[in-house]
């Protein structure tokens, strides 16, 4: 997108001490972005296992989002489309990315700590699933998606979330009782 | 106590799992901000504007660097050269003699999937492969926009659209390969990989040897990522003509790794202006000679109409090398309306025969010297309303080749 020269359909920049609204019809970027970025990272740390990689996939979508703001912010379900952005760049062929990759990389060299044994087991378990039952069981517990919701984004009918959820379900669950048996053994 | 109620798992385990992901790794996001979200745009919109700044300046300067190679006094500056700080617009984008290939690998930012007529143009492309025998090459190919010659990879149609709804766009092409007034044709999603070199993402769509035969020249991407071909069950040509063909929109979605259809019919039904006649024939097998020397020999033929039009008028026709042959009696030959001869040719005009028929006759003929023919073919068609032969599809099985013994 970088060299789509069409200046027109770009919000105004504002300079960065200038934190302006970047937006219009009543969303404000900035409010937009703080309410959104917490929980889509989230989910897609959950389906990927890597939290630097989620933010730098949700920085992209917003980034995405916000060059094409005045659109955007006119969709009915504006979270929707940089949700589904998001997840389609975890998916994505070349992970188009590096813009965003070079400046979360400054960021993610403070020092964090080590997640708990639980996040390690979760992450580990969603790791054994296959992608669609995991996508499906993500934006379920951690997007709050209804099940007509996540077909939408899927595209696939309702139906066939219904069988991922349940098939997910049941794996993840089995998987984590046989860690929970391992280690409490 | 694990409550597995009757789901076949214990829910209240996993919601405690996701409860206390949720809670743990909240504290440990740190969202660059919106800030950062505008830096990264403004430095694209930078670098765009810095491309595009460069082009004008290789543009503007290039005749003012030959001018003094050549020795003599610079031109009077014009242009954005003489403000010393052109405006960049949308329309200074490489021309189609320049940069054919991507002018992105220097840019930091996202691989531009908008790929312009020229740049697609003057790319070297992998396509994805054509139907077996086809005379066209799908590796290092470069499209062309007028046919010049049998092979050649035309552009016929493009569009843009985020087809794998990343929020970017790509560029999808309708290619023809030219062989003759025909030819199959596919439906490409172009995309440029991380060095801006152009590729192929997949295929949408491309014709089959039998419906559906042609790609219509119109494409569209759907803001929704749907890519729409409009497909034609027969190709137009060699006397069939474009209004006869059946037209279908079908859409197409990328489902992370190919196109697959969602949209539209899945089948053609048969066309009603489609002739489609076959013909099988036994061995000719000529028996011992008669008196005056002459040997008569039998065959069986087989002719279908597959078609849904009755066909008016049809006529076998059996051509014997060397010698000919003439009608005799029997069953097939009394089935004619009109037998006729000229030269080694046997005509056999038949009554009208309706679709999806099949009429079986055999036919004796008689040698007109004393030695049977050595290679004999029996053709099945049906004339139009002027008497010339009216157009089959499916030719191939309008002739059949007679073994002689």
């Amino acid at each position: 997108m970088t060299t789509e020269l069409n200046l027109d359909a770009l919000p105004p920049v504002t300079p960065a001490d200038d934190v302006g609204t970047g937006g219009s019809a009543g969303i404000d970027f900035d409010a937009f972005y703080h309410a959104h970025f917490r929980p889509m990272t989230l989910q897609l740390c959950a389906y990927t296992g890597d939290l630097g990689q989620a933010q730098d996939l949700v920085q992209e979508a917003f980034c995405r989002a916000f060059a094409r703001w005045d659109r955007v912010v006119r969709y009915d379900d504006p979270v929707a489309w940089v949700r589904r952005v998001a997840w389609n760049l975890a998916t994505s062929r070349w992970r188009r990315l590096r813009t965003a990759q070079t400046y979360l990389r400054r960021q993610r060299e403070e020092h964090v700590p080590g997640p708990t044994p639980d996040r390690v087991a979760l992450t580990a378990a969603l790791a054994l699933l296959p992608p669609q039952h995991r996508r499906a069981v993500v934006l379920h517990y951690l997007a709050d998606m209804a099940v007509a919701e996540i077909a939408r984004q899927e595209g696939v009918a309702e139906g066939t979330v219904k069988s991922w959820l349940h098939r997910g379900r049941v794996a993840l669950a089995a998987e984590l009782a046989d860690r929970k048996e391992r280690n409490d053994g | 106590m694990a409550d597995h109620n009757d789901t076949g798992y214990d829910a209240g385990a996993l919601d405690a799992a996701f409860v206390a992901f949720r809670t743990e790794l909240s504290g440990r996001v740190s969202p660059p901000g919106p800030d950062a979200v505008r830096h990264t745009v403004r430095r694209r919109r930078r670098v765009a504007i810095t491309t595009g700044l460069a082009v004008a300046l290789v543009l503007v300067l290039a005749p003012v660097a030959g001018y003094a190679a050549l020795g003599r006094n610079s031109p009077p500056p014009t242009g954005p050269a003489s403000t010393g700080r052109p405006t960049p617009s949308p329309t200074v984008a490489p021309t189609p003699t320049a940069a054919p290939t991507p002018t992105v690998s220097a840019t930091p930012g996202v691989p531009d999937g908008r790929i312009s007529r020229a740049q697609l143009l003057g790319a070297r492309l992998d396509l994805p492969a054509w139907p077996a025998r086809s005379p066209c090459e799908n590796s290092r190919v470069r499209l062309t926009e007028e046919t010049a010659r049998d092979g050649d990879n035309l552009l016929v149609a493009l569009a843009y659209g985020d087809v794998d709804r990343d929020g970017a766009t790509e560029t999808v092409a309708t290619v023809h390969c030219v062989v003759g007034t025909h030819g199959p044709r596919q439906v490409v999603a172009f995309d440029r990989d991380e060095s801006g070199r152009i590729v192929a993402m997949g295929r949408v769509t491309r014709t089959e040897q039998g419906p559906p035969e042609w790609i219509f020249d119109d494409v569209e991407v759907r803001p929704d990522g749907l890519v729409r071909v409009q497909l034609g069950d027969i190709a137009p040509g060699g006397g069939w003509d474009v209004a006869w063909t059946l037209r279908q929109w079908r859409g197409y979605t990328w489902d992370g790794k190919r196109f697959v259809q969602s949209e539209g019919e899945r089948g053609f039904p048969e066309n009603p202006r489609r002739m489609s006649l076959a013909v099988t024939a036994t061995d000719l097998v000529y028996g011992a000679a008669d008196d005056a020397g002459q040997r008569t020999g039998a065959v069986t033929v087989t002719m279908n109409n597959l078609g849904e039009l009755t066909a008016e008028r049809p006529r076998l026709v059996f051509t014997l090398s060397p010698g000919g042959g003439q009608a005799t009696a029997s069953p097939g030959w009394y089935a004619c309306q009109k037998v006729s001869t000229e030269g080694e040719k046997l005509y056999c005009d038949l009554p009208p025969m309706a679709p999806r028929t099949e009429r079986k006759l055999t036919f004796h003929i008689l040698t007109t010297g004393t030695e049977p023919p050595t290679r004999g073919t029996v053709a099945f068609q049906t004339l139009d309303d002027k008497g010339g032969v009216a157009v089959d599809f499916g030719d191939w099985d309008n002739r059949a080749t007679l073994t002689v013994r």
